[in-house]
């Protein structure tokens, strides 16, 4: 009985820093445009990707940026956010735009591409490298676990 | 004559601005399936078939407002061509208060889980057909006005209020001042997870089916007269879905009581349940069992008792284009079975994309 609880023990501390580390290496960051929140958590802004607002405190509408597949951040964005692969996220918006249920997101190619569109738009969040310099101080919101 | 020429280039010049301003982000999809099927019965058929070809629309015209549209072509027999255009759903919806909407138009009838999130898309059916309820029992279309709220509160909490032409009626016309109800709530405590009931209310004055049972109108398995009386029409609906990265389980329950004067009330129930198992993503071995009962006093539907298992596997290859394999025995009674089989075996291969 002893040796499970140790196994059990082992296993759980064993991803328990593999999520840890999965998070704390995650070279990303959080844009977005006037809505309303300067920091979030990873399970607040899990939901909001997953559109479980449609609009934000101010009224405005909550616009969804999204790297497209051939984003090389792609698969990391994914993980991250919706905690499956680019082939699923793809499979989970066209399932609930099918379903009229959402408006689809839109999908950039590059960091670039989605910064430019944020900071035009009030309303809309996304997610890029931290690698991108020269970020609007207001565009950034901090993600913390 | 130069008024009026002024007067349109007015209009001309505000209605581009107008669009130019609101920029319309637009979205296009398709989505159809081909089959191989073969068959045992009292004798032995195999066929190819075209299955549903689907062209959808959405458009965000402005920050409140979008439309969405469906329009489905499909093999009728009855057709030139072999084939009829019908126009599956389209409204126009308007987010008038955070997760709250008002919608105006065709939907699909939100009494359970896979007539609100499938459809006519085969790309997200789990198994090959929809359940049998729906050839008999459930009321596919409304045409009207929905309430409808979503994601609220911390179980996701979402209803859907809908009063439209009902089962009686096309989709231009009612002869009666009655409409049907529905109203459907459902909740979503993790992700993957929805579990939702439903009822659903019509008075057919002349126990017509127009263009939105999308049941009954045939009755294939019925060649007696037809009951011609009003009736009253209720359905309630339980459905539990749960598609975790591995588990995928959904069951559809469905409840329906028809009431004639002529024979009284009469209990119809239908169950459809499916257990599938994800393996590394793409593979998805499943089994799938259900029941329909019609009673003896339905006159809407008329008598019937049906079941069904199979088993199946679903190759994924991407998001965009399935494979599905399916082994099925299924069973029919009903007492005018003269043009009916009532055991088949069936084999059954089907590739359902989108794009």
């Amino acid at each position: 009985m002893r040796s499970w609880i140790k196994i059990f023990f082992v296993v759980f501390v064993f991803n328990f820093f593999g999520w840890m580390k999965g998070y704390a290496q995650s070279n990303l960051q959080l844009i977005g445009n006037k809505t309303g929140y300067a920091s979030i958590q990873l399970k607040e802004a899990r939901q909001v990707f997953k559109v479980k607002y449609s609009t934000w405190t101010s009224g405005k509408p909550v616009v969804i940026v999204l790297p497209s597949p051939k984003h090389p951040r792609s698969e990391e964005v994914c993980r991250l956010i919706y905690e499956t692969t680019p082939s699923g996220v793809q499979k989970f918006w066209l399932s609930l735009v099918f379903q009229g249920r959402a408006n689809p997101p839109l999908f950039f190619d590059s960091d670039e591409e989605i910064l430019n569109y944020v900071s035009k738009n009030i309303g809309a969040i996304g997610i890029i490298s931290k690698e991108v310099n020269k970020i609007d101080p207001l565009l950034l919101i901090n993600l913390v676990n | 004559m130069q008024f009026n020429r002024l007067y349109f280039l007015i209009i001309l010049a505000c209605t581009f601005n107008v669009v130019h301003a609101q920029k319309p982000v637009t979205q296009f999809n398709g989505f159809g399936h081909l089959e191989y099927t073969m068959d045992y019965s009292d004798h032995a058929d195999q066929f190819f078939s075209i299955g549903e070809h689907d062209f959808f629309v959405s458009s965000k015209l402005n920050d409140r407002i979008s439309f969405l549209g469906e329009y489905v072509v499909r093999f009728n027999g009855n057709s030139a061509t072999s084939f009829l255009p019908s126009i599956e759903r389209s409204f126009v919806k308007f987010n008038y208060y955070k997760n709250h909407n008002l919608i105006f138009g065709k939907v699909h009838s939100p009494v359970n889980y896979w007539n609100d999130v499938y459809h006519h898309g085969r790309l997200f059916f789990p198994v090959i057909d929809r359940p049998a309820a729906f050839s008999y029992l459930v009321p596919l279309h409304t045409l009207g006005l929905q309430m409808q709220g979503q994601n609220l509160g911390d179980q996701n909490f979402g209803y859907d209020i809908v009063v439209g032409n009902g089962i009686s009626s096309t989709d231009v016309f009612n002869d009666n001042l009655d409409m049907s109800l529905t109203a459907a709530f459902h909740i979503k405590p993790k992700d993957g997870m929805r579990i939702g009931a439903s009822y659903y209310y019509d008075f057919l004055e002349k126990n017509a089916s127009g263009t939105h049972s999308g049941h009954a109108a045939p009755r294939t398995h019925y060649s007696g007269p037809l009951y011609k009386g009003a009736l009253n029409y209720h359905l309630i609906s339980f459905s539990f879905a749960n598609f975790s990265p591995k588990l995928e389980l959904l069951n559809e329950f469905t409840y329906n009581i028809t009431h004639t004067d002529t024979l009284g009330t009469a209990n119809n129930v239908a169950n459809f349940i499916y257990a599938g198992y994800r393996i590394q993503e793409k593979h998805v071995p499943y089994v799938l069992f259900e029941y329909l009962k019609i009673d003896e006093k339905d006159l809407h539907t008329y008598e019937l008792k049906t079941k069904k298992w199979a088993v199946g596997y679903k190759h994924e290859f991407n998001h965009l284009i399935n494979l599905k394999a399916q082994v099925e025995y299924s069973n029919l009674h009903h007492h005018d079975m003269s043009t009916m089989h009532s055991d088949k075996f069936s084999f059954r291969l089907q590739l359902a994309y989108g794009f």
